[in-house]
């Protein structure tokens, strides 16, 4: 297994080199997936089949979607085919040309390679710095598997991890899910004010032209494609029961509320890329959820109190159900948060005016000028104009 | 008998991954989209039955083994689909290739 | 110590995925690179957070560093999120501000004049650096984004 190991690490280490080295940014995300997936292997070779269970969700999955679905937004029109460097060119020379292609605004040459030559000695004293410290390693100064160890008969629970989330570092979790709360807030009030409940809220043209910005991920009718709409029906109920089996499994093995919450993100992310528009449809009760799980953990967490026992400290033979009750909770609004972060950014669907025109004058006035972009099915563009009168 | 399961398995593994390869070779080396999600899908599905068949025999639970199968379902199922999604887009874009 | 170690690997791969993270995210200008930069590098962080605690403890598998992991993935990606927002908030205003500086400039009338806010408004789109042309290029075209897209 040596050798496996070494090929990932290597691999990992390419990947991550494929993710800065590509002038293409779509091409750098499909590295940053490929990243992510090598990372989740790594994590089952760590023995943390948690993490790779979470990795592979989260990191692979859900992050490459995110950034994809910023990247259509960003060019709103599909990503240009080819002209990337070679790939075996020095890395200083593909950083330069990166950069000289980026940014218009040339400096001077000098400073550019100075620029490079403080950035690559300082990443260099990092690393030397990290590998210094990993082979001067002291040895642990407390037995902390040891120590879980004995507190899981009292933990009322029996998968160690879940164990510490949710029991002997809860204030962390606790603490955490109000980082996720306080991340979505600021999501949604970034939110473009749109004029939602003028007329043309999303008509299935406009569906349609912001899919067709899914650089290669969706085909352009998606909304009404039978295939894509077929197999999502039959998906995401699969998705949802293996997010509930996930959670319920979390008590005694690998599994639990984080990466139960990110397969429910993962069903409503292919809903709503299949064209289901479900979270702008519930938006009081989208907005209930997000705080839902956070608001019953603190209710748990402080209601103990009143038993005179000290804050977030479970009730003997209460810990099993009460952590259970917890985690569910928080899968769902764990769930929603990354749901929502995802679906209500702008540019999605929340300022789908500004979008949709960008799609017409692209495939309307200027046919044929602008590679490729010209001719896409003139029915689109007629509805995408028709849409803003 | 547990010999001959061990040689047979070898072998359903090995083709298996030897078409993985194949298809991964296909993806980096042919020309243009459609003959790479033809490479992609039709070598990659062919080795990941042989997987599947190969590794069922190392369940030890029929539960076990169920979850192998649904996963070979699901696999299958989504890659056709974005087999599909992808040559639809590109046969929306350009009717005449 | 010099023999193979999975957990001790593993780790040495985090800290050079850090360093190597760092000098693309010092290097490059576009806002969605030095996004991808920061998560390798936040992996490359777990990475040596579960390899070391393992290594100190032979190799054995400690929960306490991978629950704190696993809270840290979910963070990454919510502020991931975030900053994908913020971005998509960025380019926007620069779409609209480019639409100010073009209607601005239709008005003076002047053709000099008017190719010199245009000037200010593609310098507006590319200053953004995540955006590339396209956002400029709608701007200039598009007379009636202003009136939709304009956020109130």
């Amino acid at each position: 297994m040596i050798a496996f190991d070494i090929l990932l690490g290597l691999g990992m280490l390419l990947a991550a080199a494929g993710v800065f080295w590509s002038a293409d940014l779509f091409r750098a995300i499909v590295m940053f997936v490929v990243f992510g997936v090598l990372l989740a292997l790594a994590w089952l070779r760590l023995q943390a089949p948690d993490l790779a269970l979470a990795e592979a969700a989260i990191g692979a999955g859900l992050t490459g979607v995110l950034l994809l679905d910023t990247l259509s937004v960003l060019r709103a029109k599909k990503t240009a085919a080819g002209k990337l460097p070679p790939v075996d060119q020095q890395l200083l020379n593909t950083f330069t040309s990166t950069r000289a292609c980026a940014a218009q605004n040339n400096h001077g040459k000098g400073h550019e390679n100075l620029r490079f030559l403080a950035v690559g000695l300082l990443s260099l004293g990092i690393l030397i710095a990290l590998q210094a410290a990993l082979f001067m390693r002291p040895e642990a100064a407390v037995n902390l598997p040891s120590m879980v160890a004995e507190g899981i008969p009292d933990a009322g629970i029996e998968h160690p991890i879940t164990a510490v989330l949710l029991n002997f570092r809860s204030y962390d979790t606790l603490l955490e899910v109000a980082v996720l709360l306080v991340a979505v807030i600021i999501g949604l009030s970034l939110r473009i004010p749109s004029n939602s409940n003028e007329q043309q809220a999303p008509s299935s043209a406009l569906i349609g032209a912001r899919q067709a910005a899914y650089a290669g991920v969706i085909s352009e009718d998606g909304g009404n494609d039978p295939i894509l709409r077929n197999f999502t029906q039959r998906l995401i109920p699969l998705v949802l029961v293996t997010g509930g089996y996930i959670l319920w499994a979390g008590s005694t093995m690998p599994g639990g509320a984080f990466q139960a919450g990110a397969l429910i993100a993962a069903a409503g992310v292919i809903a709503r890329l299949a064209g289901y528009n479900i979270a702008s449809r519930v938006d009081q009760l989208l907005r209930f959820g997000l705080v839902l799980g956070f608001l019953v953990f603190l209710t748990v967490a402080a209601s103990v109190m009143f038993g005179g026992r000290p804050f977030l400290n479970y009730p003997d033979g209460w810990a099993g159900s009460l952590i259970f009750f917890i985690e569910a909770m928080l899968t769902f609004s764990i769930g929603l948060t990354l749901l929502s972060l995802f679906v209500h950014s702008p540019g999605d669907g929340a300022e789908p005016n500004a979008k949709s025109s960008q799609r017409s004058v692209k495939s309307g006035s200027t046919v044929g000028s602008d590679n490729g972009v010209g001719n896409r099915p003139p029915g689109n563009s007629g509805k995408a104009e028709a849409d803003h009168d | 008998m547990s010999l001959l399961l061990t040689i047979v398995q070898t072998i359903l593994i090995g083709t298996g991954v030897l078409f993985f390869l194949v298809g991964s070779i296909g993806l980096l080396r042919f020309p243009d989209t459609y003959t790479r999600i033809h490479a992609l899908t039709k070598a990659d599905n062919l080795g990941l039955g042989m997987l599947v068949v190969g590794l069922l025999p190392f369940a030890n639970s029929p539960q076990q083994a169920l979850k192998i199968l649904l996963c070979w379902v699901l696999i299958l199922a989504a890659s056709s689909v974005s087999a599909y999604l992808v040559a639809n887009k590109l046969q929306n874009e350009e009717p005449d290739a | 110590m010099i023999s193979f170690s999975v957990d001790f690997w593993y780790a040495g791969i985090g800290a050079a995925l850090i360093a190597l993270s760092l000098l693309a995210f010092l290097l490059s200008k576009r806002l969605l690179k030095k996004l991808l930069a920061f998560n390798i590098m936040g992996s490359g962080v777990f990475l040596m957070m579960v390899g070391m605690a393992q290594t100190q403890n032979d190799g054995a598998a400690d929960a306490v560093p991978q629950a704190l992991v696993l809270t840290g993935i979910v963070v990454a990606v919510s502020a991931t999120a975030l900053a994908l927002v913020v971005i998509r908030r960025f380019a926007l205003a620069s779409v609209v501000a480019a639409l100010a500086a073009e209607n601005k400039a239709a008005e003076n009338d002047a053709a000099e004049n008017d190719a010199a806010e245009k000037n200010g408004a593609e310098r507006t789109g590319s200053d953004t650096a995540v955006s590339d042309t396209t956002v400029t290029d709608t701007a200039l075209t598009d007379p009636n984004l202003n009136k939709n897209g304009d956020p109130q």
